[in-house]
């Protein structure tokens, strides 16, 4: 069991190449991370530099082309899918940008999704930690709604208590503002840092310096690589020039 | 106009665009319009139009029906001789019955089928001869000048279609005739026959009997008067003929369009497979119906866009049913096409004679049929599409905003898998019914050993026909001389033969008072010689059968089956007791043996039959005045050691007879008689296991590409289940799972439709006749694995969905 302060997540020197026909594409190269216990970093960077593509690694919906990725002290980086599979579900809770509810589904029903692949889960302590998470985030009164009679900011407090629902080691939470207006943005940041408050470990991907200056460590990537920020700010304007 | 040019160039673009999608599409209805367009050409050349005689519609054939049994009966010719001269309400009435006999001059003698036909037939048909004349009024007596009419076919066989064949001699049956004509090529009367001969001339007893009910006859309405007229009149005709013959009383003359009369045996057959196939269409049309909404769907943006740029709704609307049209037009052609080459070749597997077969071609009406049932097609599986693109929300879909992932089309696209699949359960039940059906049917114990025996009817020498004496001796001599072929191990004579064609029914009755005709109980006499149980391997239950003393002269004998036993005597021993019988006049016949019911109407017909008791009678003991007429009917029935069939020449050349003009012909073995006696239950299982063979593979291709299309709606929704934690098992299981709520809904609907189909299939095939529960019990497990095999492949593509991608799919 890590303990608080402990890194939750170790990453050295990870690289990631997509290939395409016969183009090879550097979208991670040699990044090195850690994200402690507790801690609430943000990841932010212009288009393309591979804050995505490190987060679905982080979340293992993809896997490294080399390097190492330690999580909760264990190897992950070669996990086949089953196992891949089981610590998404017990690990590690997604916030997306589009919240990716699914429609045919009631608000509790969404919640309850993660838990659902959980062998030998009572339904009774499924339902205490669905109604948990959805009070955690003011949606207990609309557990009957689809998603389609919620607003966006609603969808995404849905989102959020469904990442919740899992009690994951870390949320990971992909451009969570991008889709709703300021006013929603702001009410998400805050959840956020409210569940950072009470000691959930959060890793965001961000474009927004807004949102970023909520975490407490940014982390920036340039170009596949994790750079300083002022080193960004340099690239970033070489770039422009 | 324009719009509709360019709607067409729309059309023919997107399928060309997407040939995969269109070739399917117009496969898919090819063979569902292809297998319907047959069925309706065999039924409009069958059942619809109009019978190739002149003035059809107003010919009729006259029955007789009982009060009691409701039979059809034939006229006696007395009967028909009263009608003739008393019904006013027909034009003309013309009787005919079957025949046949050698023909020995011209050529070496040879048996030909014939028909003894009154003067009038050809008039009543308005039917021509191809040449010379019809009989005369005058030629259809007892003692007139013997004159034949010839068929177009013996003309060219045996007078080598010598144009001065009128006025030659013809000798038929042992009398020399004169041609007076040569009937009309292809002319048939219950199918073909090669010499008519003046009914009127023939002298036996049974014309001259009123209870000998064994003639057709035909009649043409007087124009103006109905058939409900004439059917008033004939019911008055027929009380007065009950009050002058009381044994009539109850028997009323009936008429019926003879159209219906013709064709009443194979119309329930054809209606059903035109439903069985009307159904495979229907699953065609659902099918594409699926397809279609999965490319309309995917097409959704495009069509939000025209309708921004102005296109109306309704505009919409034709374009997609012009594709839809399109489709349905070539499925229709190509059907068309299957229907102009496969119409033939179908009927070639039609069991037994098909009524009017010559009579079907593709005409113009079944052009008509085709491209109507096309368009209709076209119709209905491009109307729901083209009502889901009209409703296409603009600004939602040109958006294109982030949105949750929802099955937008699983609804309808569900629903036409359910249809598919309760269409594809009502064929495979039905199927699966007569399949064990015909299992049972082929299981049934026919009573006689069929394995080994040969059966011919003999074309007794035409020197001995006006000779009881000598037709007696050349019986025993053909019995001697086909027993010394040497793998002959029994042979007997008969007049009928089990699961052939031809009956003798008898009224009987155990005391002196027979009841009337139309109350008494019946049963099915066979004259034979004393060999036939050996022959047949007959069990004798009780008493003895005829040896040679049981001949003209001695107590007149009869051997009952256990039906007529129980029916008649109950529980007591019918050995030694006497019977009446309807035919024997007054004397009475002791019953000296008991023997074992044979399945004399065919294995699936015999329980349906009205007559299940059975009477046999010594050969040698019919009159001398019957002699001729047994001489005609007469059949050899032959058990040997090796297959039968082989030794059908050395049994041709002993049975030549002293003049060395007897044959023989219509030989068969009882194995085949009796396989024939199922061959329509064949017939259908075979043309029902077609059908819902295809009917499964449809719902196949329709389950695959509805899951195949909503699976890869859903991949957004994979991803998100895979990202909380989904293995592919998962996913698979989710898959399968919503699969199979909706086969199950495909099921309960169908098993519903297959009670009620198995109540018409009851109606129209009687002896279809298997427990509904077993049967589904055979063929859920097919449907249900076939239909999950078919949502497996999608579903286990959907398990490979990699999350990065269906994360981004939007």
């Amino acid at each position: 069991m890590i303990e608080a302060g402990q890194p939750l997540i170790q990453i050295e020197d990870l690289t990631k190449v997509f290939y395409t026909d016969e183009i090879e594409t550097h979208a991670l190269s040699g990044v090195h991370l850690s994200i402690r216990k507790g801690e609430y970093v943000a990841m932010s960077g212009p288009s393309g530099c591979g804050k995505s593509t490190l987060l679905s690694i982080i979340g293992l919906l993809d896997t490294p082309t080399a390097g190492k990725y330690h999580l909760n002290g264990q190897p992950v980086e070669n996990l086949d899918f089953g196992a891949r599979s089981r610590i998404r579900n017990q690990e590690i809770g997604f916030i997306f940008q589009s919240f990716n509810l699914i429609g045919d589904l009631t608000v509790y029903e969404n919640v309850e999704l993660p838990l659902t692949y959980r062998q030998k889960m009572p339904s009774a302590d499924r339902k205490k930690r669905v109604m948990e998470s959805l009070e955690r985030v003011g949606m207990a009164h609309r557990v009957r709604h689809y998603p389609s009679q919620l607003s966006g900011g609603q969808q995404q407090r849905v989102a959020v208590a469904r990442a919740l629902a899992g009690h994951p080691s870390i949320l990971l939470a992909d451009e969570p503002t991008g889709n709703l207006d300021s006013r929603n943005g702001e009410a998400v940041m805050e959840l956020l840092q409210d569940l950072h408050r009470d000691g959930a470990t959060i890793c965001m991907v961000t474009h927004d310096p807004r949102f970023a200056k909520h975490a407490q460590r940014e982390v920036h990537l340039f170009d596949g690589k994790v750079v300083a920020e002022d080193e960004l700010q340099k690239l970033m304007a070489d770039a422009h020039v | 106009m324009n719009g509709l040019l360019q709607d067409l160039r729309y059309a023919w673009r997107g399928l060309r665009k997407r040939p995969g999608f269109a070739l399917l599409a117009i496969f898919i209805l090819a063979l569902g319009s292809g297998a319907t367009t047959i069925m309706f050409t065999v039924i409009s050349g069958v059942l619809l139009k109009p019978l190739a005689y002149p003035g059809s519609d107003s010919l009729v054939t006259v029955h007789l029906q009982t009060e009691k049994f409701g039979d059809r009966w034939g006229f006696s010719y007395p009967d028909f001789l009263d009608c003739r001269r008393e019904c006013r309400s027909f034009e003309g009435v013309a009787a005919w019955t079957y025949g046949g006999g050698t023909v020995s001059v011209p050529g070496d003698p040879q048996y030909f089928t014939g028909r003894r036909i009154s003067s009038e037939l050809f008039s009543v048909l308005r039917i021509p001869l191809a040449r010379g004349r019809s009989f005369e009024a005058g030629e259809d007596h007892v003692g007139a000048a013997r004159v034949a009419i010839i068929s177009t076919r013996l003309w060219r066989q045996l007078y080598g279609a010598d144009p001065h064949v009128i006025g030659m001699p013809v000798v038929y049956d042992g009398e020399a005739y004169t041609i007076v004509g040569i009937a009309a090529p292809g002319f048939q009367l219950d199918g073909d026959a090669d010499v008519f001969t003046p009914l009127g001339q023939y002298a036996e007893p049974r014309m001259r009997w009123r209870a000998a009910r064994f003639l057709h006859v035909f009649a043409r309405l007087r124009s103006g008067i109905t058939l409900a007229q004439a059917q008033s009149e004939l019911a008055l005709l027929s009380q007065q003929l009950a009050k002058q013959y009381p044994d009539d009383d109850g028997i009323t003359q009936i008429p019926y369009p003879l159209r219906s009369e013709l064709v009443q045996d194979v119309r329930p057959t054809l209606w059903l497979l035109l439903g069985a196939v009307g159904v495979v269409l229907l699953i065609a049309c659902v099918n594409v119906a699926s397809l279609f909404l999965t490319r309309v769907v995917s097409r959704q943006h495009e069509f939000a866009l025209r309708l921004a740029l102005g296109a109306h709704r309704a505009r919409l609307l034709r374009q997609c049913l012009t594709e839809s049209g399109m489709l349905g037009i070539c499925g229709g052609l190509l059907g068309l096409l299957l229907a102009i080459v496969g119409t033939h070749p179908f009927l070639r597997f039609w069991p037994d004679r098909l009524p009017r077969a010559h009579e079907i071609h593709v005409d113009w009406h079944v052009l008509v049929f085709a491209v109507t049932t096309s368009i209709l097609t076209g119709l209905v599986f491009g109307l729901i599409p083209a009502l889901r693109a009209n409703n296409t929300a603009i600004e939602q879909t040109l958006r294109s905003r982030p949105r949750n992932i929802a099955g937008t089309a699983r609804r309808p696209l569900s629903g036409f898998v359910v249809c598919q699949i309760a269409l594809a359960l009502v064929l495979l039940s039905t199927a699966g019914i007569l399949g064990r059906t015909l299992l049972r049917l082929s299981s049934l114990n026919p009573g006689i050993d069929i394995r080994n025996v040969l059966t011919a009817r003999v074309a007794v020498s035409p020197g001995v026909l006006a000779n009881p004496a000598k037709a007696r001796a050349d019986w025993q001599q053909l019995l001697g001389d086909v027993k010394r072929v040497p793998a002959v191990k029994s042979v007997a004579l008969t007049d009928i033969v089990p699961m052939r064609e031809g009956e003798n029914v008898l009224a009987y009755s155990t005391t002196a008072t027979i009841p009337p005709l139309n109350q008494a109980p019946e049963a099915l006499a066979s004259a034979v010689t004393s060999e036939y149980p050996n022959v047949m391997r007959l069990p004798l239950l009780r008493g003895r059968f005829f040896d040679e003393h049981d001949k003209v002269g001695t107590a007149q004998v009869v051997v009952i089956d256990e039906n007529l036993a129980r029916h008649a005597f109950g529980e007591e021993d019918p050995v030694g007791k006497l019977l009446w019988l309807q035919a024997m006049g007054n004397k009475p016949v002791q019953v000296v043996g008991v023997v074992g019911h044979v399945r004399h109407w065919g294995l699936a017909s015999d329980d349906l039959s009205a007559i299940q008791d059975q009477v046999y009678y010594p050969l040698a003991q019919v009159p001398d005045k019957l002699v001729r007429l047994f001489s005609s009917v007469i059949s050899i029935v032959i058990r040997t050691d090796v297959p039968p069939l082989s030794t059908v020449q050395a049994l041709q050349q002993q049975a030549r007879g002293t003049t060395g003009d007897q044959t023989l012909y219509e030989v068969r073995t009882i194995e085949e008689l009796a396989s024939a006696s199922l061959a329509q239950q064949r017939f259908l299982l075979f043309l029902f296991g077609i059908f819902s063979g295809l009917a499964l593979l449809l719902a196949c291709i329709g389950v695959y590409s509805v899951v195949a299309y909503l699976t890869n709606q859903r991949v957004p929704e994979f991803g998100v289940r895979i990202a909380v934690g989904a293995s592919s098992t998962d996913i698979v299981a989710l898959v399968l799972r919503e699969s199979l709520v909706i086969i199950f809904v495909g099921i309960a609907i169908g098993v519903l439709s297959s009670i009620a189909t198995e109540r018409v299939l009851q109606r129209l095939v009687p002896v279809a006749q298997a427990p509904l529960t077993s049967t589904f019990a055979l063929v859920l497990p097919v449907l249900i694995s076939v239909a999950l095999f078919a949502s497996y492949v999608p579903a286990r593509r959907a398990a490979r969905v990699d999350p990065m991608v269906a994360l981004r799919y939007e």
